[in-house]
């Protein structure tokens, strides 16, 4: 937090900056360009209102909004508006934290997904006896199932769903993973006729062959 | 009622043994058709065989009563392991069936042993698995003298209970092996899973409907419908144990050398599946989740499905008797073979070679069974055997999962190192043992259990030895 004794050196620095932003705003729109306003945070803060809650982020935030700066381009605008954002963006961060968590773990395992399913098929480990490598159909299951598996483990995970909160009268969390239950269980369903069918059929009309050429002598 | 209750038993006991000796007559004199049933399961049998071997006494007993004690945190192991564990057996059972049929193995050492070429793994892992197989067999005689003493209400005592299934038990495993064991889990099967339907019905009767029960039974115990975040390792470890056993466990893992082709082991997952879905996991859930408000303050939650059965649908119990008894046997009576067979193929045979006969054989495993039965009654009967069936259970599949690490090394890697699996198994028991008897007062962090730590270490030094014995390894060849 800056020190009192500085105070009138910051709110003659905001104002400084409010104009060179004002000035920024006014020019953009001169020339039919998004204009950008950027402002130090903490110091406009505690040039608005002494007590204004003072808010200190690592870096200066841009905002992109020219209609609300430009539509009020009167300072006093300005000084109730900042605050106002800063809270909406606090609260929306909190709230929104498990939403952010969903998404850059779904866009990892999205990354995993792509670069698992483009690799060339898998040669099998020593001493496997099975006739299959590890074709495209097979990669998807297991995407899947692992994607399910994640998305069964949300709610333990304190990251969505964990709420005893009535949804068509049952608890959010029981709905939750029963839902995901219910796709593991249509997963083997639709592996059955997609994968497995396909590949029981390959191994066991392999095997009638080899009997065949030995005679139909029985292993 | 008593009365009742003996007599249906009794009926029913004289026809699992009449199916019993029906398979004497279809069975060779073979270890491989004595232990695997000579490989020859339909899609129809080896998913039954899966479905009543796996859902056993914890399923139909000890599930809805931990629902009844822990809520939703029970939800999540429970439900993955009916469900998304069938999916398992495509992933790594496929594999192990190929093997098993490629190279004729019978127990999962044959396996482990033949990868990495040493007999002191198949040792390791011939203990491993009898260790494995005690507390979960141990669980299903608790169970039924629970349910037998509970629905009679004191009428027959937990001894006589658990006695009468072990004379059951061994007389119809001594006779058929493991094709007796297939063809009774069939009707077994089909008896637990029906009694499960019924249970929900008489839940949602009990509570006045589904949603009036759920609501009442959140107004009762909100904390159980929601995860406590901060001890997530518990439901985890669960999962993960209880998944892995689906494969892990000596006898469902033998399950997967069975099938007669590879059409039988596809449709045997479907159905594992889509049946522990709809039989298995909601049923358990229903029962135990609305049990929270209509039948609140039971101590004991393993004779909550009794009680519930006595208080609202008397005329049912001799029914859940025998169901419970249809659960553990299906159960118990695979996992004497499986012991049997370990005992035999990994233990005895490596002794005696060739002069081991196929009739030998047969009866090694014969007395193995028989002793290990006894042992499990013992245990079962004295006061510090007893306990919660889940707890107890989980600490078998705790001790399966020391699999977990060799096979996937078999399965998924091309080296293969006897130094690596052997000391990956000693050091991963070790830990296992040390935390569990709390010599090692470690305390791991989000309640994780001590099985978890076990296969981290396990996987830590098999990677490590694996890493550092390849170079050599490749210098050499």
């Amino acid at each position: 937090m800056p020190s009192p004794a500085s105070t009138s050196d910051l709110q003659r620095d905001c104002r400084k900056r409010r104009k060179m932003n004002l000035r920024a705003v006014q020019t953009s729109m001169h020339y039919g360009r998004r204009p950008r306003v950027s402002c130090e945070l903490s110091l406009v803060a505690e040039a608005t209102d002494a007590t204004t809650k003072s808010v200190f982020l690592p870096a200066p935030i841009h905002f992109s909004e020219p209609q609300s700066y430009v539509a009020g381009a009167e300072a006093t605008a300005w000084k109730i508006r900042i605050p106002r954002e800063i809270g909406a963006i606090l609260r929306q961060t909190q709230s929104m934290s498990g939403c952010v968590r969903i998404i850059q773990t779904g866009l990892g395992i999205l990354v995993c997904v792509v670069s698992f399913c483009s690799r060339d098929t898998q040669t099998p480990a020593k001493g496997n006896a099975m006739p299959t490598n590890f074709p495209t159909r097979s990669r998807w299951l297991l995407v899947a199932y692992v994607v399910i598996c994640f998305l069964t483990l949300l709610p333990v995970l304190g990251i969505a769903f964990n709420s005893a909160s009535s949804v068509g009268g049952i608890p959010m969390t029981v709905l939750w993973l029963t839902a995901c239950f219910a796709m593991h269980a249509l997963l083997c369903c639709v592996g059955y006729v997609t994968v497995f069918r396909h590949w029981a059929n390959d191994v066991d009309s392999e095997d009638t062959d080899q009997r065949s050429l030995i005679g139909g002598v029985k292993k | 009622m008593t009365a009742i209750t003996i007599l249906i038993l009794a009926t029913y006991v004289v026809i699992v043994l009449a199916i019993g000796f029906a398979a004497t007559k279809k069975s060779s004199d073979t270890a491989e058709d004595y232990f695997v049933a000579s490989r020859s399961l339909s899609w129809f049998h080896l998913g039954a065989t899966l479905f009543a071997t796996w859902m056993s006494t914890f399923a139909f007993i000890g599930s809805p009563g931990f629902y009844y004690k822990n809520g939703v945190s029970w939800y999540l192991p429970h439900g993955f392991l009916v469900v998304a564990s069938p999916f398992l057996l495509w992933l790594i059972g496929r594999r192990i069936w190929a093997r098993g049929r490629a190279h004729g193995y019978i127990t999962p050492a044959d396996l482990l042993a033949d990868h990495y070429s040493s007999g002191l793994t198949r040792f390791l892992v011939a203990i491993v698995c009898l260790l494995a197989l005690v507390p979960y067999c141990l669980v299903q005689l608790i169970g039924v003298g629970k349910v037998l003493e509970a629905a009679t209400v004191g009428a027959i005592p937990y001894t006589w209970g658990v006695t009468a299934a072990v004379a059951a038990i061994a007389i119809y495993t001594y006779l058929g092996g493991i094709r007796a064991v297939v063809w009774t889990d069939a009707v077994q099967a089909i008896c637990f899973g029906l009694l499960m339907v019924v249970g929900a019905a008489v839940a949602i009767y009990a509570s006045g409907g589904l949603l009036t029960g759920i609501e009442s039974a959140v107004d009762a115990q909100p904390d159980s419908f929601v995860f406590d975040t901060s001890k997530a390792g518990s439901p985890l470890s669960l999962l993960v144990m209880w998944t892995c056993g689906y494969i892990l466990l000596p006898h469902m893992w033998q399950r997967a050398y069975m099938a007669s082709s590879a059409k039988s082991l596809s449709r045997s997952i479907v159905m594992g599946a889509v049946l522990a879905f709809f039989v298995i996991a909601i049923p358990s859930l229903i029962i135990g989740c609305l049990g929270m408000g209509f039948l609140p303050g039971l101590q004991d939650s393993d004779a909550f499905v009794p009680t519930m059965y006595v208080n609202y649908l008397p005329m049912a119990v001799p029914f859940v008797v025998l169901a419970t008894f249809a659960a553990g046997m299906s159960t118990v009576d695979s996992q004497l073979l499986s012991a049997s067979s370990v005992v035999t193929q990994d233990l005895v045979r490596p002794l005696f070679g060739d002069k081991l006969t196929p009739s030998g054989a047969r009866k090694v495993g014969r007395i193995t069974s028989t002793c290990l039965l006894v042992f499990v009654m013992v245990i079962a009967l004295s006061p510090w055997g007893q306990g919660n069936i889940i707890v107890l259970a989980s600490k078998g599949t705790g001790i399966a999962l020391l699999l977990l690490v060799p096979l996937l090394g078999a399965l998924f890697t091309k080296e293969g190192d006897g130094s690596a699996v052997t000391a990956s198994l000693i050091l991963g028991s070790l830990t296992l043992l040390m935390l569990e008897t709390r010599v090692l007062s470690l305390s791991i962090p989000y309640g994780f259990h001590p099985a978890i730590a076990a296969v981290a270490v396990q996987a830590i030094v098999f990677l490590a030895i694996s890493a550092s014995a390849s170079p050599k390894a490749q210098a050499a060849s």
